[in-house]
């Protein structure tokens, strides 16, 4: 029990190193921060009482704790231009960008987990030279250029697709998955790329394992001897890169997005970089770290839950 | 001096060998070669001049005039694509060298200290929380897109993994006989780290550099896809497609070719990764 506080603990610092980053580009920005969040007609002494209220003519230490204790509050702040907050922003982007991130991670694990499998089991064989070939194409191959393939291919010359956009669960199961399939393949196979490797890499570990000669010479059936023992065993490391891949798979919901013209959460930070709305640009950054360590931090201790080794 | 010689003519054969063993890094190599020339020699080879606007020339299609086209401002695509090259191979062995450098002197200090482990360590965790692509964004929101500062953000986000690397390689090679010897016969960190422990972290720290270059080219012409990086009046690769995406339907050579010239770019130096990797690395040349 001791090491689950302990390992929930742990995300403190990376959190809090996290939030010193995200304060620092904010401070590091060129302009008033008071003159922005004021309105355009604001006087000087409206101005400064805008200072006053958000704490600005204090210390930046006391700048930053003030600022801190608001984010603890699930405060982010306002939108300079459009004065909504942050968070609210987030929340209207969520569901695009959560469809995408899920499609994709099931994209990419039924493609990367069967193939990167089934090349070590065949190690050095044709099948295992195909697989690791396309596997390097994959994560050389810019997710903006297999996209726009994809829409060149499936909208435009096939015309089986919608071109861009993207309808929410609400207007129907079958315009969603219209809507989501083409980007959510895109985003995946490039994901699937590095997923490959990485489980090629472990079966083969566990392959030479004495474990698996034994199955083996007891006489299971090899098919018993890879699903049971071996990729039962290479689970643990495979899923542990599925939790740090998510950060890559982040990076490029930002750019499929805006490829396919999706209003989720990538694009919302793009359009608050091009009209330098500082809080949205934070608020985003801040929400999508958490989340990854958050995510993490759940995965890692979900091993508890299936191997009964980790335990201190 | 004398003790580099063999080691070096020794990792110039296994690498004449491994290009026997893999033809697929001799063609990667040959690729680079011909695209840092083209890079060099831009101004020379190109046709046309990839600025010059022609009204009558726009949107055409392939032909003996223009052998990737025009885009919409009647540019000749080939020149634009060639002059492209800069950019991308600048970006890339720029990132590449500073990430490597900054990174391997902290990742050094971390591998010999442990107080300075103990905080270097908990902020690299904190900077590989921040998605890469939008630490990079954001540090450009804040300091303008030109060049050096795209090559910046998209060093910082590259640090900690270098970080990473260097200090797990130095911990291992500390416990090492040979360090022990020096470290007993008087030898200070220094010369412990200069002329023992850096030598022999040369090889993964070179492999994971030339990773990082092509992630760094991938990253330059996402971030000019998405209008955020180098200028848009220079023809980077990025700032090409993003210029022709709006003519997908219409002109589609405005982004299969330089997406074709990106994607064999990247593919090539990731090869040629795997190749130096397997060259270089014993480890790894055991299981071939």
């Amino acid at each position: 029990m001791n090491s689950v506080v302990y390992r929930v603990l742990s995300i403190v610092p990376i959190c809090f190193v996290v939030a010193v980053v995200v304060f620092s580009l904010m401070q590091m920005a060129p302009g008033d921060p008071a003159a922005m969040m004021s309105d355009d007609f604001a006087s000087e002494e409206q101005i400064e009482r805008v200072r006053r209220d958000l704490g600005l003519d204090q210390p930046v230490i006391v700048q930053f704790s003030l600022w801190l204790g608001r984010v603890l509050t699930g405060d982010f702040g306002s939108s300079l231009f459009s004065k909504i907050p942050v968070t609210t922003l987030i929340m209207q982007r969520l569901e695009p960008t959560i469809s995408l991130a899920a499609g994709a991670m099931l994209v990419a694990i039924a493609t990367a987990i069967p193939l990167g499998a089934l090349a070590a089991v065949m190690s050095h064989s044709w099948v295992d030279r195909l697989v690791m070939t396309i596997a390097v194409l994959g994560f050389s191959l810019p997710s903006f250029v297999l996209g726009y393939g994809g829409v060149w291919l499936f909208s435009f010359k096939l015309d089986w697709l919608p071109v861009q956009g993207y309808a929410s669960l609400a207007s129907g199961f079958e315009p969603w998955l219209k809507s989501i399939l083409l980007p959510s393949l895109t985003l995946g196979l490039i994901s699937a790329a590095f997923l490959a490797r990485v489980t090629r890499a472990t079966v083969l570990e566990v392959l030479s394992e004495d474990y698996v000669r034994t199955g083996h010479a007891k006489g299971l059936a090899p098919r018993t001897v890879i699903v049971l023992h071996v990729l039962k065993n290479a689970a643990i490391p495979i899923v542990t890169v599925i939790g740090t891949s998510i950060a890559g798979l982040l990076s490029g919901v930002v750019i499929v997005e805006s490829v396919f013209a999706i209003p989720g959460i990538g694009s919302l930070v793009i359009d608050s970089v091009l009209k330098r709305d500082y809080p949205v640009i934070q608020g985003v950054i801040l929400f999508l770290s958490i989340g990854y360590v958050v995510v993490n931090l759940s995965i890692d201790l979900s091993y508890r839950l299936f191997d009964p080794r980790i335990e201190g | 001096m004398t003790s580099f010689a063999p080691a070096l003519l020794g990792a110039a054969r296994s690498l004449a060998a491994t290009i026997r063993r893999h033809p697929s890094s001799a063609i990667a190599a040959a690729i680079v070669v011909v695209l840092i020339l083209a890079a060099l020699l831009a101004d020379y080879i190109a046709p046309h001049d990839p600025m010059a606007i022609s009204g009558r020339q726009r949107l055409r299609p392939p032909s003996e005039a223009n052998p990737m086209g025009t885009d919409n401002l009647g540019r000749d695509v080939l020149s634009r694509v060639i002059h492209g090259a800069q950019i991308s191979l600048l970006v890339g062995i720029s990132v590449a060298a500073v990430s490597t450098v900054v990174g391997s002197a902290i990742g050094v200090l971390a591998g010999y200290s442990r107080y300075v482990d103990l905080v270097v360590m908990r902020i690299m965790d904190g900077l590989m929380a921040i998605p890469g692509i939008l630490l990079a964004i954001a540090f450009l929101a804040m300091f303008g897109s030109s060049v050096t500062s795209v090559i910046i953000a998209i060093s910082v986000p590259d640090i900690p993994r270098v970080v990473r690397l260097v200090r797990s390689v130095v911990l291992s090679l500390r416990e090492l006989l040979y360090v022990e010897s020096a470290r007993s016969m008087g030898a200070g960190p220094i010369r412990i780290i200069l002329r023992h422990i850096l030598p022999n972290a040369a090889a993964p720290i070179l492999v994971q550099a030339s990773f990082l270059c092509a992630s760094a080219i991938l990253a330059e012409a996402s971030l000019g896809f998405l209008g955020l990086g180098t200028p848009s009046e220079i023809p980077s690769w990025g700032n090409i497609i993003a210029e022709g995406r709006s003519f997908i339907g219409s002109a589609p050579w405005l982004l299969f070719f330089p997406a074709l010239a990106l994607t064999v770019t990247v593919l090539a130096v990731n090869v040629l990764g795997d190749g130096l990797r397997d060259a270089l690395d014993p480890r790894f040349r055991r299981r071939i």
